[in-house]
């Protein structure tokens, strides 16, 4: 399974696919700092963190559009599957590949922060919440772009998937803010928002570091489920 | 000491939606050899192979590699097996030296032991030259040769290569001739191809698939050990055939059309050997002259396309 990690670590900088996806994250969490931390001359992190969710929206189906799909289109997922390693083990590898990354790219955009340390001062915990909050919320968005991803045949179908995924689970989990009927309960279950919201004011919540862990492993849990049933398809 | 290896195929069925692409099929092998897998495009060699890989499940059946099941116990059986696939799907942004180590990495090698290893299969494929160039940026002989190489990561008993001579030029393929060829002294190797040539001379078995179903299973050496003659004899049919119907070690007899007045009979013998002493001792016992006493030849492409012709065998 360490080989597996470190070769797949190791892929996304040799392919450049881990450095564009990088500058663009960085680029756009730029962006969104500028504009809501430079020009507004406010230490306020919060809207920053806020709106580097919806960056992660975007950016999210990046790392893991060619985790299976790449494999599948080039033929090289025969090289694993005949190698003596379990699905479960593969695709845990391929999943702290690409969260690995996405824990790189928030450690990268700790300059913003630190930016606003030199001019300024900076809530520290605060700010520590924020980033722990964004990382289960990245944990669990890539590991359901991981399962919409990993039947597709190529990564041009995986990434569109993906994005396509995140922003239904947008949309359905803004239905649990609107009323109490079943469907507004079943739209609480995914809704990610509320439960990235107390880690933005700098709140330890358990629950929802929890939920966003159970999330991800349930998804994990389903695509190896669902990859041990197709082989017993495929052709 | 090398252990013993095996192969136990247990009626395999796999289907693939509303089309069977294996139906019963079982075989078995023991100790080092070299084992042609040949039948039609669709017949089901792909399948088979994937199945004893452990890339597909069979739908009903077993295979045991050494005797693990590769069903119940995958994850260590497949230490056991090598694997080409027909397109050699490499990493093309890996360098032949950072592909071949990753795959021995991956194939649980022992730290200690990985540079031996990787020494050893770069010298075996002839792939020192090309060790530092890019898998994306080679040509299809060289590719085929890393992707065996890749096969060979972690000293497996077992080799399945997927019509691996597919595009190679004439001294490629010598070179992947000599290499089986090695290979087959201390691995079981089943080899799916369509060249009937290249299966005759480096194999010593032949498994015939036709529809998904085994329609051949027989050793090529004994194909190829005259097991048919042409007798010509100084007599007619009414004399010698009874005396021929007789031996011991003579299957069957046709009468061909006579050749000037001389009796000739194709004869099928399955003790190939001994065919030709009892003749001698039969015929001299009654005075009757030998005129010719032939082997017949009968190629791997006569029985390829006799059994395919003849559908499924029992």
């Amino acid at each position: 399974m360490i080989t597996l990690y470190k070769h797949e670590w190791k892929t996304y900088f040799i392919t450049s696919i881990g450095y564009i996806f990088l500058a663009v994250f960085l680029a756009l969490s730029g962006f969104i700092f500028v504009v809501n931390n430079l020009i507004s001359r406010t230490s306020d992190l919060r809207g920053f963190f806020f709106m580097s969710s919806y960056v992660w929206l975007l950016e999210s189906p990046v790392p893991v559009m060619r985790l299976m799909a790449g494999e599948r289109r080039r033929g090289t997922d025969r090289i694993l599957h005949a190698s003596p390693v379990s699905v479960t083990q593969a695709l845990v590898a391929k999943y702290l590949a690409a969260l690995s990354l996405s824990l790189l790219a928030l450690v990268l955009s700790l300059i913003f922060p630190l930016v606003v340390q030199i001019y300024g001062g900076v809530h520290w915990p605060e700010v520590w919440m924020g980033y722990i909050g964004l990382f289960g919320y990245f944990a669990a968005h890539l590991a359901l772009n991981l399962l919409v991803s990993s039947f597709a045949q190529s990564p041009a179908a995986a990434f569109t998937l993906s994005l396509g995924a995140n922003f239904l689970l947008r949309l359905f989990a803004g239905l649990s803010a609107q009323g109490t009927s079943l469907i507004n309960r079943i739209a609480s279950l995914v809704d990610f928002d509320s439960r990235l919201t107390p880690f933005i004011y700098g709140q330890w919540s358990p629950a929802s570091f929890v939920y966003f862990l159970c999330f991800a492993v349930l998804c994990v849990s389903l695509t190896v489920l669902l990859l041990g049933l197709s082989r017993r398809r495929r052709a | 000491m090398r252990k013993q290896v095996s192969i136990e195929c247990t009626g395999l069925y796999k289907s693939f939606g509303p089309k069977t692409a294996l139906r019963d099929v079982s075989f078995q092998a023991t100790g080092a050899q070299a084992i042609g897998l040949l039948g039609q495009n669709g017949a089901g060699k792909s399948t088979l192979l994937n199945i004893l890989a452990g890339i597909i499940l069979p739908d009903k059946g077993e295979a045991l590699i050494n005797g693990q099941s590769m069903t119940e116990a995958p994850v260590t059986t497949k230490e056991n097996v090598g694997y080409l696939s027909e397109t050699a799907p490499l990493y093309d942004e890996m360098t032949v030296k950072e592909y071949v180590r990753f795959l021995i990495a991956l194939n649980r090698v022992k730290k200690a032991d990985r540079q031996r290893h990787y020494d050893n299969l770069i010298d075996l494929c002839n792939l020192g030259d090309a060790q530092n160039r890019l898998c994306g940026n080679l040509s299809h002989g060289f590719r085929q040769r890393v992707a065996l190489c890749g096969a060979l990561c972690g000293k497996p008993d077992v080799l399945l290569l997927d019509e691996p001579t597919t595009g190679l030029d004439p001294s490629q393929l010598i070179d992947f001739r000599r290499l089986i060829d090695t290979l087959s002294q201390s691995h079981i190797i089943i080899l799916s191809s369509h060249t009937l040539s290249l299966i005759e001379s480096l194999c010593s078995r032949v498994i015939l698939l036709n529809e998904g179903h085994k329609v051949l299973d027989r050793s090529l050496k004994q194909n190829n050990g005259l097991r048919q003659y042409l007798v010509k004899l100084n007599t007619i049919d009414r004399v010698a055939l009874p005396i021929l119907r007789q031996l011991p070690s003579v299957k069957r007899v046709t009468t061909l059309p006579q050749e000037g007045g001389k009796g000739c009979w194709l004869v099928e013998s399955d003790m190939g050997d001994k065919f030709p002493h009892e003749l001698f001792a039969a015929l001299s016992a009654r005075h009757i002259a030998l005129l010719t006493l032939t082997p017949m030849r009968q190629s791997l492409e006569d029985v390829y396309l006799a059994h395919l012709a003849g559908g499924k065998q029992p």
